[in-house]
């Protein structure tokens, strides 16, 4: 079959005009809410992980082995050293710092609150997450000869504390004696999450010495790749060096330490995918309807084209064509619209926010519901290939009545 | 011999027998008639002679193949390379133009474009719808459209034309003129045509007459007078004959 049949196809999917256009117009809605939904999912899903790794874990973690699993005091990466030399040879590698986490009770003369707080190394620490960004009140470190300390927006306001207020840290160090400092607050911080009213950042030496650990010990290294693609590169490649040493270290990416996370984004894709298949399903049945009415009113062209020589194989093949026409102009028409769609909120943000009043937090980060979502081709060439399949295979019906036409009987029909 | 019924019967059920116990031949260059009422089975027997149906007992034979041993795939094969169809409705189809009509059979053989577009054109300038290549059967009357059918049935170069009532739903003077472009056909284009049809305009210029009657045969008669052509065709037909020589494809 050269054009001849592909046009005469086009021509038969014509004849019904108004017919023709609402079924286009359905699998042309479909496509364009389900490549824009999609798209906004793709962007959303984006910045989650992108707040996630720029809040909290970074790209990579080194850590003591089991640590992330039981979070104790005492399980630190003793020598940090030839990590920090091996990282800063690592062309993937953007950033990296180093911390120590400890849980414990900070007080002023006004209150009290149970709190972790998270020793930095204030300069690295700017490269790799964005707290310094999110200073309100004070500064980030900036008086560098008392004990600073950086509090939440929320926490402060608990402890009825200013820039420049006193507050103690009390823990337990790690040889079991009971560590305390006093600190300034130099800082306060708003990231409209739940660090605000449960974390406090202090410079790292302080965060040793509350915890009596040695001058070195770190509990995390967070790190930065220049991308999310490098990432089973740059930990395979830490495997290799440091195989030698892995009971004393281990390297975990994003996904490992913010399972939650992709445990929800997951769930979420699930829903999106099954709704696809909804909406498509739904425009494929559209499809075979109009094929399926178009071949019964023209049951005795048919005849006459089996009378004339065509096989039915062949007869069977332009319905075909007229099917992946049909959804083709769908596709086509969807992918557009959607393109634009997500183009116009590329520019402009599309909020989800008017859906919900509650805030949406994941791992203590809320999550902004603007997204700005960009075109993805791989989700136009994902929804498409799944029109085109479905439309066939529901267009079995048509074909099935094509295939078993009595040239005869066909030739008789009115 | 084009054709040729063996003994042919046709049942559909046990109380409806549509032909029985009928033989005929068929020979190249006749132009027969099958005559009879509506419902005599005039219209079976061409079905059963394009394989479109089959017996139930006897055999039917195309250029001495038993079309019942052949299987859909040949019989298509066979119908597109040696059979023409012109029926009374015309069945044109409506979404292409009388041009890609007639192109319809020669694009099923994978003629080229080109070719096919030449051919095309100068068939239907053979049946005198040069002029109107570019129309859609809606905007052609009904004489109009069985030209363009005409074309459609001869321009793969059959061994057969069947013409099931060609000239039932025209108007008399409309049919004599398409009767005179069959006989012009068949004495220059030596294309061989079996009519079914209860017109005494066809019987009166067929060849030969087998009268059909409740599925039988009665009659089977040659034309003693010499055909009358009973209307001045309207066109010119002084490239019919090279026309043969002119299409690059098919048999010769």
């Amino acid at each position: 079959m050269d054009h001849y049949f592909l046009k005469l196809s086009w021509k038969n999917i014509w004849r019904n005009r108004r017919r023709t256009l609402l079924t286009i117009n359905a699998i042309g809605f479909g496509v364009m809410a389900l490549v824009a939904l999609y798209n906004y999912y793709d962007g959303f899903h984006d910045q989650v992980i992108q707040n996630v790794i720029r809040y909290q874990s970074g790209h990579l973690l080194v850590t003591a082995p089991s640590y992330h699993t039981r979070m104790a005091t005492n399980l630190v990466v003793t020598d940090p050293g030839p990590v920090d030399q091996w990282l800063a040879t690592q062309e993937p590698v953007k950033a990296f710092s180093h911390r120590i986490l400890v849980q414990g009770l900070v007080s002023t003369a006004q209150g009290s609150a149970n709190i972790v707080f998270a020793g930095i190394e204030p300069e690295r620490e700017k490269e790799v997450t964005r707290f310094a960004g999110n200073m309100v009140q004070g500064s980030y470190f900036g008086d560098t000869q008392q004990k600073s300390i950086l509090l939440g927006s929320e926490l402060a306001h608990l402890l009825q504390a200013e820039i420049g207020s006193k507050v103690v840290a009390l823990t337990q160090g790690v040889d079991g004696s009971i560590g305390n400092e006093l600190f300034f607050v130099g800082g306060i911080f708003e990231t409209h999450s739940d660090f605000d009213k449960n974390m406090a950042f202090i410079r790292i030496q302080d965060a040793r010495q509350l915890l009596s650990l040695s001058e070195s010990a770190v509990h995390q290294i967070a790190i930065v790749l220049a991308g999310e693609e490098y990432l089973t590169a740059v930990q395979d490649q830490f495997l290799k060096t440091f195989s030698h040493s892995s009971s004393e270290l281990q390297m975990l990416n994003w996904k490992e330490v913010q399972k939650p996370l992709m445990a929800m984004i997951e769930l979420n894709k699930s829903a999106n995918r099954l709704l696809m298949f909804i909406i498509i399903f739904v425009a494929a049945l559209g499809i075979a309807n109009s094929i399926l009415m178009s071949i019964l009113e023209r049951t005795r062209e048919f005849g006459v084209m089996l009378a004339i020589g065509t096989t039915k194989k062949e007869v069977v093949k332009m319905v075909i064509m007229e099917t992946l026409l049909l959804s083709l102009v769908g596709v086509a028409l969807g992918n557009l619209l959607g393109a634009l769609v997500t183009q116009f909120f590329h520019y402009y943000g599309f909020d989800l926010a008017w859906l919900s009043s509650q805030k949406l937090v994941v791992q203590g980060t809320i999550i902004q519901t603007v997204s700005y979502p960009a075109i993805q081709w791989r989700n136009s060439l994902l929804i498409s290939g799944i029109v085109f399949i479905l439309s066939l295979i529901v267009s079995f019906i048509p074909i099935r009545h094509v295939s078993q036409l009595n040239p005869v009987k066909a030739l008789r029909a009115i | 011999m084009i054709l040729s019924f063996q003994k042919v019967g046709k049942q559909y059920s046990a109380l409806e027998t549509a032909v029985h116990d009928v033989s005929f031949e068929v020979g190249a260059g006749e132009f027969t008639a099958l005559a009879g009422p509506s419902g005599s089975g005039k219209t079976t027997l061409l079905n059963l002679a394009a394989g479109l149906d089959f017996a139930s007992s006897g055999r039917v034979l195309f250029l001495g193949k038993d079309l019942s041993r052949l299987n859909k795939v040949e019989l298509s094969q066979l119908r597109r390379d040696e059979i023409g169809f012109v029926f009374q409705s015309y069945n044109l189809f409506p979404v292409l133009t009388a041009l890609e009509n007639v192109e319809y059979p020669l694009a099923l053989k994978g003629i080229s474009p080109k070719d096919r577009k030449r051919a095309a054109l100068r068939a239907l300038e053979e049946t005198g719808c040069g002029e109107l290549h570019q129309r859609y059967p809606a905007a052609l009357s009904g004489g109009q459209q069985q030209r363009v059918a005409i074309a459609r049935a001869i321009v793969s170069l059959p061994r057969i034309v069947f013409a099931d009532e060609p000239t039932a739903n025209l108007d008399s003077h409309t049919a004599k003129k398409l009767l005179a472009l069959f006989k012009e056909l068949n004495t220059n284009r030596k294309i061989t045509f079996l009519f079914s049809s209860h017109d005494p305009l066809v019987l009166n210029m067929a060849g030969r007459i087998i009268q059909v009657c409740d599925g039988q045969i009665k009659s089977d008669t040659q034309s003693k007078k010499p055909t009358v052509v009973m209307g001045p065709p309207e066109h010119s037909n002084s490239h019919l004959a090279a026309i043969q020589s002119r299409y690059s494809f098919g048999h010769s």
